[in-house]
């Protein structure tokens, strides 16, 4: 969200806070919401004319999430700057390819993100060395909370930590496995001694609860 | 609903973050365009791991930028999707058909090539490796050259006609497999199994007409695992790419008769 970036000293982000309900997205949240994304996808279609600052727009406004993301997955420093630069080239190079009408210009971006990061990891087949680190079934272990800790998108994490904390452990363990780490979900099933029906069943019911808990709505 | 309708109903959610084995991911992805209901939980699933990843938001350094910036103005943006992805599908299709017809062909699916071609992912790589490791004049002047040509191949094989073919190269023990496209009018060449050439020499292309006239198709560049690449446009109706070793500036015409490929 834009408004995560304000500073925090100034009180207005106390404001932000209460205006985002816990529950269901209200009028003015998705209000709220929608103007940011629609600058990005403006953002965006300027970005398919060779228009620099607009991708430098673009760039300011989500390498974060997904240098954030990326890391997350490939752990490795060098190598999800690496991917992070690949995402940007690839949103450079296929801005015109984007279509509001499929979906949020952010979520166009991070989805790539998403791919790239994951294609990279089972191209490697890290798997081995990489799940050492994953610190899985630490009950109190949720990827968010190794991020160090920044003033922007502060509120953010707050609010995606809190809703996590809501889903059974099931839940939490099966999206953070899948989504945070990259593992698939018989990779998934497998470490966590369940069936892979059962991962299915609790990473849908998991990101159902989590979109009710964070106010998404598409 | 049927049960392998339910099944299929089921992926979404592991499709939405990345989490599906190859073969349910196709099974997806071709549900997804039949599901209007699943489209938009799939929406709704990726806006919230959007959420997700602001939740693990963390600034990269600012080299990042800095690479990207001047990286950019040398690649060239692909022009609006003009087709929904049934519509590439029977492309491909028709290409496949197309090259089916012509012998030892395998037709390239798009967004997939690169698992054919992993020495190009890590050409890209290294172009990025390179803007990531501060910039000199001479690696500025080394990451143009590979980012162009890793952007050029790119839209080759993205072509809806790129078409591959393995063949042996005449008068030698090395094969190569050649990746043409008539629209593009250009061709890749990946060359295996050609001696190391002596200090200040290099092999360069020909394109070879069917009246046997030769032009110079550009340089063969060495890649990994002693693999030799070369990109070159204007093909016109050259029926086999020759090759000599010259002095590695090249030379206007072929100082011997060359070794063949069919293209």
């Amino acid at each position: 969200m834009l408004e995560m970036k304000t500073d925090v000293d100034d009180g207005t982000v106390t404001w932000v806070d209460q205006a985002i309900p816990a529950g269901f997205g209200t009028a003015a949240d998705q209000a709220r919401q929608a103007a940011p994304a629609d600058d990005l996808a403006g953002a965006l279609h300027r970005t398919a004319l060779s228009d620099l600052a607009a991708f430098e727009e673009v760039y300011r406004e989500l390498s974060g999430p997904v240098f954030g993301l990326v890391r997350r997955v490939l752990r490795d420093h060098a190598q999800s700057e690496e991917v992070t630069q690949e995402v940007f080239m690839e949103v450079w190079r296929s801005s015109a390819r984007f279509d509001p009408a499929t979906g949020s210009a952010r979520s166009w971006v991070l989805t790539m993100a998403h791919r790239r990061a994951v294609d990279r990891v089972r191209a490697e087949q890290a798997a081995t060395a990489r799940s050492e680190q994953v610190g899985r079934l630490d009950p109190e272990s949720s990827a968010v909370d190794d991020v160090p800790d920044q003033v922007e998108h502060r509120l953010e994490r707050e609010k995606v930590r809190r809703c996590l904390r809501r889903l059974t452990e099931l839940q939490r363990e099966t999206v953070r496995l899948t989504y945070y780490t990259g593992y698939t979900q018989r990779e998934a099933a497998r470490l966590l001694g369940v069936p892979v029906t059962t991962v299915k069943g609790r990473l849908r019911d998991g990101l159902i609860r989590l979109r009710d808990c964070l106010g998404v709505s598409a | 609903m049927t049960a392998s309708d339910h099944t299929v109903h089921g992926l979404t959610a592991g499709y939405a973050v990345d989490a599906l084995e190859p073969d349910e991911r196709d099974r997806a992805e071709r549900h997804l365009r039949e599901c209007e209901d699943c489209r938009r939980d799939l929406n709704e699933f990726r806006e919230t791991t959007v959420r997700l990843a602001y939740g693990v938001a963390e600034p990269p350094d600012e080299r990042v930028w800095r690479g990207l910036r001047s990286a950019v103005a040398d690649i060239r943006q692909l022009p609006p999707e003009p087709d929904t992805a049934g519509d590439g599908a029977a492309k491909q299709g028709a290409a496949g058909e197309q090259a089916a017809s012509r012998g030892t062909v395998h037709s390239l699916r798009a967004g997939r090539w690169h698992s054919h071609l992993p020495w190009l992912v890590a050409a890209a790589c290294l172009a990025v490796a390179i803007t990531l490791g501060g910039v000199t004049a001479w690696t500025q002047h080394r990451m143009n050259e590979l980012r162009a040509h890793t952007t050029e191949v790119e839209h080759l094989l993205a072509a809806a006609d790129a078409r591959m073919t393995e063949a042996p190269v005449t008068d030698s023990d090395a094969h190569a497999t050649v990746v043409t496209s008539e629209t593009h009018d250009s061709v890749m060449l990946m060359v295996k199994g050609l001696p190391e050439p002596p200090e200040g020499m290099a092999y360069q292309m020909w394109y070879v007409d069917a009246d046997h006239e030769m032009r110079s198709a550009g340089m063969l560049k060495p890649a990994d695992d002693g693999m030799l690449t070369g990109m070159a446009g204007e093909l016109g109706t050259a029926t086999q790419i020759g090759i000599t070793l010259e002095p590695a500036g090249g030379m206007p015409e072929p100082s011997k008769d060359p070794m063949k490929v069919d293209v």
